[in-house]
């Protein structure tokens, strides 16, 4: 059995990081495009850890530390902004967001649009042990 | 420092203090803004006479340099330069420094010499009879407008007295703001859209002319690595390349001079303007209020003219002498009759003008790429004389239309009857324009056309030139002649007005129109002061010439 | 891991004080916050924290910092080096946190005021430390540190529908771009075997340029779009034009300026135009790469492209724009463009002494344009109410008519925009362009069109910021503009516009030009040790 060289990893981390890009640039769907981006990371992440090896020292392992640290960040603010996003149109859908665009051009028109979510269960109800709590004024302006 | 160097400050800060002090008047108080404003002017123009006074006494013999590397005769040699002027390499320079730039510094460096003074005297002798002219024409905000003018002067003013290339090109630029507030604001009807024309278009040529000017400066560097921004030092070290007799250095400075020319022109062509690129002017002149249309015909366009005489044929005598001639000859005498028939077929009397400018700039034009004494000479005393002609010219049309509001020609007939004295003015103003004898138009354009009789080149067209040239004066006769009948003479048709009578010429049109007239009729009589004072630097630019056909007989003999 | 390293590492705190001031000052109020709403406070708290961050860093500059062979190991095994162009850079940062801070003083709702200046004094925190990084993780951070506080920054202050898509956009190109940088950094850690800046430099200007393996050009290309993202620079500022509209004015303003300053900075750092000591050292036997050329001989003519196409397209675009801040962004787009053109001939003039290296222009072009672009996006936010908000060039229309002294100001900002003189965008044209002029030998024509083309787009950059002023001036208002009483907008407004002029003359472009050229005077000659 040959050992798997370098090259291989490269090849595997360029494959990941393109995925990712086409995954991003094709998706529609918010949570999916992010995790497109982070698989980007990912493919990086794999030739980071393969040099690391290959050069014999700790650099590559080091950063990739770090990103993983920092996608986690970013993860809690990606997931915080699309569900304000899910708030305001009720889907994920990226092409819903088209009001920033060149003053002369359409809109593009979904010729297939997303296929709705189904249906949830209703949540059960509970009985209201008390009084609703108020909502100050200035909360309720902003949903 | 001596008195005269007072002077050069007083004329370049003044305008410009009083331009904000005006400014600060604020829009109610009118009269105090017109008549700060006419005093601001008026002391300029005083201050400009006792210059052009001093510098006429002065002694500034020219013997031509004996050998082609002598420092003194081959450049500029600027009077009451403001600042010490420092001794060593820099004796053409100042110290007043302003931005230091790697070896080199920007400087402060003003001056007087034989081509800019006259231009000078005539941006100071302009501006008192546009005060005058917008006295009862603008009502709005005009402390911003007589702020706007005296802007104005300062730049013009900058640009024909400063000796650096950088501070050259700053004055150069600036001079298109006040302009396009004054033609956006107080023109005509399509004033905006040819506020914004006539801006971006001598914007985009004098970006180019930047790109020129740096790349002048950059390749003396390169050879000599002394990086100066002086316009005479730089003449000087162009032209020591330009003698060295070596083939790599003749065809790295042929290159070099093709590219700045090409740069330099597409500025300054712009500002004449030579033919393709005139669009702008027409727009610009009919939209403008009368002070500016004065000021683009009489300064804005000389300043195009001084650039080709100032930095074009010093810094790049060769291309000069094989391209620029041919190039610029041939533009400027298609402009000379393509002015002329536009100006013929025009029915508004200030575009009428606006095509006789570009028909009489063709003229300076062709006499200055002549590229010999006499036509560099009456290319420059052209200059003055249009300034001077085509500011009564459209100063007179101003009162026309500030009687009865519009300017088509037939709207008009007779008018002599009516308005007799102002008859007159217009008859001494075309007269003037059109080189009657006696009037100043006529020395100029007698010295433009021996000029380019005499330039002998390999092409030998001067002869033809000069007959094609001819004929357009000719023709510019006719379009004004016919003008002036059409509006003055004939069975009186007066356009319709309400109100009581309209009057003749009033005492302060008649301060407008005298003093200018005094001046066409003194060049006209006795033109031999002007001659003899610009004398020495157009012998100068006339030596680089002919040391620029030297070389390229040498290239021919060389060749053979 | 020796004594000496460990010691340099301990001691790096002590440098980053400034940065530590700011991130200490941002927890604070990002805790703060919580319990007390209310923007003058928390501005008061974040502006006193920015003069202290400046306060140290004027004292923390004069720390000795390490030489001879401590001052080798630091350049070549610590993660943050603090030499003057960080030092420059982070003065710039904070002076236009400063800025920032007074501008956004009446733009932020009380209850997001904390958070936003938190956000906003990370985020200068981080333009200082990529401005000291000097290893590809520290740099990765700091750019991260400038990213992450932004999404929030653009999505707090307004929660309009145009704000939370202005955020989204942002957002997911961003990380897309990170992920860009990270390949190419993955690429020059496998190239070279460190992640330290300055040894990946050395070790690439020791194999000679020339025959470097096809990973170095993916590198290259990746790091540039990676980092042109930030700079904006086409194709890849395509999200400007929406994200700026969307976005609130300050949003807007800090887009423009920052990530740009940072996103520059990186490229000198990690492209090699600007090298500590004892990094670019001629080896024997090799032939002498120029700075800049580290990854590859290509690097000019990429910029030079990059250059051309970014100008033109942001200019050409600009012109059909009709929405402020989008003419804006594609303004934006164009200015990135210039300064590539410095980027670009900035490998040949670093031997030219002739006073325009290209790094010093782009410097000088980059206070420059932050200056004049925040003062542009002051103005519209101070024009700005509810009930009439300035949104569209029309709305400027009799500018000069109500607010005088304002239009003035707007029009300097413009005029220097375009590059008139007596403005500062006038001399950083100058300086970029002499430099382009300046190149010499087989590339000066290539140059010299390139100066022919970029000065063709200052003419067309001319048609549309005219069209600004000739609104404010040549027109009158259909419906008058308000404005409101708000002394911190016009005091960033004045300092704007006392900084485009006085930037340009004497005494402040003096004072400019000499900090430039002292901010990149650390490559004059290579250290002793390193000759060995």
């Amino acid at each position: 059995m040959t050992p798997v060289g370098l090259q291989s990893y490269l090849v595997l981390g360029a494959i990941l990081f393109g995925l990712g890009a086409i995954g991003f640039l094709a998706r529609r769907n918010l949570i999916l495009m992010f995790l497109s981006a982070e698989m980007m990371v990912q493919g990086v992440a794999v030739n980071l850890l393969a040099f690391s090896r290959f050069r014999g020292n700790l650099g590559g392992q080091v950063l990739t530390l770090f990103m993983i640290t920092v996608a986690a960040c970013e993860a809690a603010i990606a997931l915080a902004l699309i569900l304000m996003l899910y708030r305001r149109r009720k889907s994920l859908d990226v092409s819903l967001w088209q009001e920033l665009r060149e003053p002369d051009q359409d809109a593009v028109i979904d010729e297939e649009p997303l296929p709705l979510p189904p249906m949830e269960e209703p949540s059960p109800r509970l009985t209201p042990a008390g009084p609703a709590p108020q909502k100050r004024e200035e909360e309720v302006s902003h949903v | 420092m001596e008195f005269e160097h007072y002077l050069l400050h007083v004329l370049l800060a003044l305008p410009l203090v009083g331009a904000i002090v005006v400014a600060l008047q604020g829009p109610k108080r009118q009269t105090a803004v017109r008549r700060i404003s006419l005093g601001v002017s008026l002391v300029i123009a005083f201050c400009s006479f006792i210059l052009a006074g001093r510098f006429m006494a002065l002694e500034r013999p020219w013997t031509a340099p004996q050998k082609p590397t002598e420092r003194i005769s081959t450049t500029f040699q600027p009077e009451f330069v403001p600042g010490l002027k420092s001794t060593a390499l820099h004796d053409a320079g100042t110290d007043w420094d302003l931005i230091p730039l790697g070896a080199g510094t920007v400087q402060f460096y003003l001056g007087v010499d034989g081509i800019n003074l006259f231009l000078i005297v005539l941006t100071a002798v302009l501006f008192p009879p546009c005060v005058l002219i917008s006295w009862n024409q603008v009502h709005e905000r005009v402390n911003e407008f007589y702020a706007w003018l005296l802007a104005l002067q300062t730049c013009v003013l900058g640009v024909f007295m400063a000796f650096d290339i950088v501070l050259f090109y700053v004055f150069f630029e600036l001079s298109l703001v006040p302009l396009f507030f004054l033609i956006g604001i107080w023109g005509g009807p399509e004033r905006r859209y040819a506020a914004r024309k006539f801006f971006v278009y001598t914007l985009t040529g004098s970006l180019l002319t930047l790109l020129g000017i740096m790349g002048v400066v950059l390749a003396v560097y390169s050879r000599t690595h002394v990086l100066t921004f002086s316009i005479p030092e730089l003449v000087v070290l162009v032209n020591q390349q330009l003698a060295i007799q070596d083939s790599e250095s003749r065809a790295y400075w042929l290159s070099i001079q093709m590219v700045v020319f090409s740069l330099l022109v597409a500025g300054f062509a712009v500002k004449v303007p030579l033919v393709p690129f005139h669009t702008w002017l027409p727009l610009a002149h009919v939209e403008a209020p009368t002070a500016g249309s004065v000021d683009l015909a009489g300064l804005l366009l000389k300043i195009g003219v001084y650039g080709f005489l100032r930095l074009c044929i010093p810094l790049t005598p060769d291309v000069s002498l094989a391209w620029g001639l041919p190039l610029v000859t041939v533009l400027a005498v298609i402009g000379i009759i393509y002015g002329a028939f536009c100006a013929y077929a025009q029915d508004d009397v200030k575009k009428l003008i606006a095509y006789s400018s570009i028909s009489h700039l063709g003229l300076c034009m062709a006499a200055v790429y002549s590229l010999t004494a006499t036509g560099l000479a009456g290319g420059l005393f052209q200059m003055v004389n249009h300034g001077l002609s085509t500011g009564l010219l459209f100063l007179l049309i101003g009162m026309l239309y500030e009687r009865y509001h519009t300017r088509m020609l037939q709207d008009y007939s007779g008018m002599a009857t009516r308005l007799p004295l102002f008859g007159f003015c217009l008859m001494f103003a075309v007269l003037s324009s059109v080189g009657l004898p006696g009037l100043n138009g006529f020395v100029g354009e007698a010295l433009c056309f021996f000029g380019i009789m005499e330039e002998e080149t390999t092409y030998g067209g001067g002869p033809f030139f000069a007959v094609v040239a001819l004929s357009g004066m000719v023709l510019g006769a006719w379009y004004l002649i016919t003008m002036v009948r059409r509006l003055l003479f004939g069975p009186l048709k007066e356009p319709h007005h309400d109100g009581p009578a309209i009057p003749d010429m009033e005492p302060r049109e008649w301060a407008t129109f005298l003093p200018l007239a005094a001046l066409c009729l003194l060049l006209g009589l006795y033109p031999h002061p002007f001659l003899a004072t610009s004398q020495p630097d157009v012998d100068r630019l006339a030596h680089l010439a002919d040391a620029a056909r030297q070389r390229q007989q040498q290239d021919v003999q060389a060749r053979r | 891991m020796n004594d000496l390293q460990n010691a340099l590492l301990a001691g790096q705190f002590r440098y980053i004080l400034p940065e530590i001031v700011l991130a200490v000052a941002a927890t604070g109020i990002f805790i703060g916050g919580t319990f007390r709403s209310g923007r003058y406070l928390w501005s008061w708290a974040a502006l006193g924290s920015l003069v202290a961050s400046l306060f140290v860093l004027t004292i923390t500059a004069g720390f000795v910092l390490p030489s001879g062979e401590a001052g080798r190991t630091a350049t070549f095994s610590t993660p943050l080096l603090f030499d003057s162009l960080a030092n420059f850079v982070r003065v710039l940062a904070i002076v236009a946190g400063i800025l920032l801070v007074l501008f956004s003083w009446n733009e932020v709702p009380d209850r997001h005021a904390a958070d936003y200046l938190a956000c906003l004094l990370v985020i200068i925190g981080g333009v200082g430390l990529t401005a000291c990084a000097n290893d590809l993780v520290s740099l990765y951070l700091a750019l991260e540190l400038i990213s992450i506080p932004t999404y929030i920054l653009l999505y707090l202050p307004r929660h309009d529908d145009a704000a939370q898509e202005a955020a989204l956009k942002y957002f997911l190109l961003s990380i897309f771009s990170s992920a860009l940088l990270l390949f190419g950094f993955s690429y020059l850690y496998g190239l070279t075997g460190t992640t330290n800046i300055a040894a990946i430099l050395h070790t690439l200007y020791g194999q000679g340029g020339g025959d470097m393996p096809a990973v170095a050009q993916i590198a290259l290309i990746t790091v540039v779009a990676g980092l042109g993202f930030r700079i904006t620079a086409a194709p890849f500022h395509f999200y400007a034009p929406d994200v700026y509209q969307g976005a609130p004015t300050v949003g807007a303003a800090l887009l423009a300026s920052l990530p740009k300053l940072a996103g520059f900075i990186a490229l000198l750092r990690v492209l090699g135009f600007v090298t500590p000591d004892g990094v670019l050292v001629p080896v024997a036997g090799r032939p002498h790469v120029l700075p800049g050329m580290a990854l590859s001989d290509q690097v000019p003519i990429l910029f030079w492209f990059l250059a051309a196409f970014t100008m033109s397209l942001g200019n050409l675009l600009a012109v059909l724009q009709d929405n402020l801040k989008r003419l804006l962004a594609y303004s934006s787009v164009a200015h990135a463009g210039y300064m590539l053109v410095a980027l670009a001939a900035a490998p040949y003039l670093s031997e030219r002494s002739s006073g325009s290296d290209g790094v010093h222009a782009l410097l000088y072009y980059l206070v420059a344009y932050g200056v004049m672009t925040i003062g542009a996006f002051a103005v519209i936010a101070f024009l700005s109410t509810p009930e009439r908000p300035v949104d569209n060039v029309e709305d400027l229309a009799g500018l000069s008519g109500s607010h005088p002294y304002v239009a003035l100001m707007l029009a300097v900002f413009m005029f220097s925009l375009i590059g008139m003189p007596l403005t500062a965008g006038f001399t950083g044209k100058f300086l970029i362009f002499f430099g382009a002029m300046n190149v010499v030998g087989e590339q000066a024509d290539l140059y010299r069109w390139l100066a022919v083309i970029g000065m063709l787009n200052a003419a067309v950059g001319g048609w549309y910021y005219l069209r600004i002023i000739a609104v404010m001036y040549l027109r009158t208002a259909l419906r008058p503009i308000q404005g409101r009483r708000n002394v911190p907008g016009l005091v960033t407004l004045i300092v704007c516009a006392v900084l485009t002029i006085g930037l340009s003359i004497p005494p402040g472009a003096n004072v400019l030009l000499d900090a430039v050229k002292n901010a990149t005077g650390i490559k004059s000659t290579p250290s002793p040790i390193a000759q060995r």
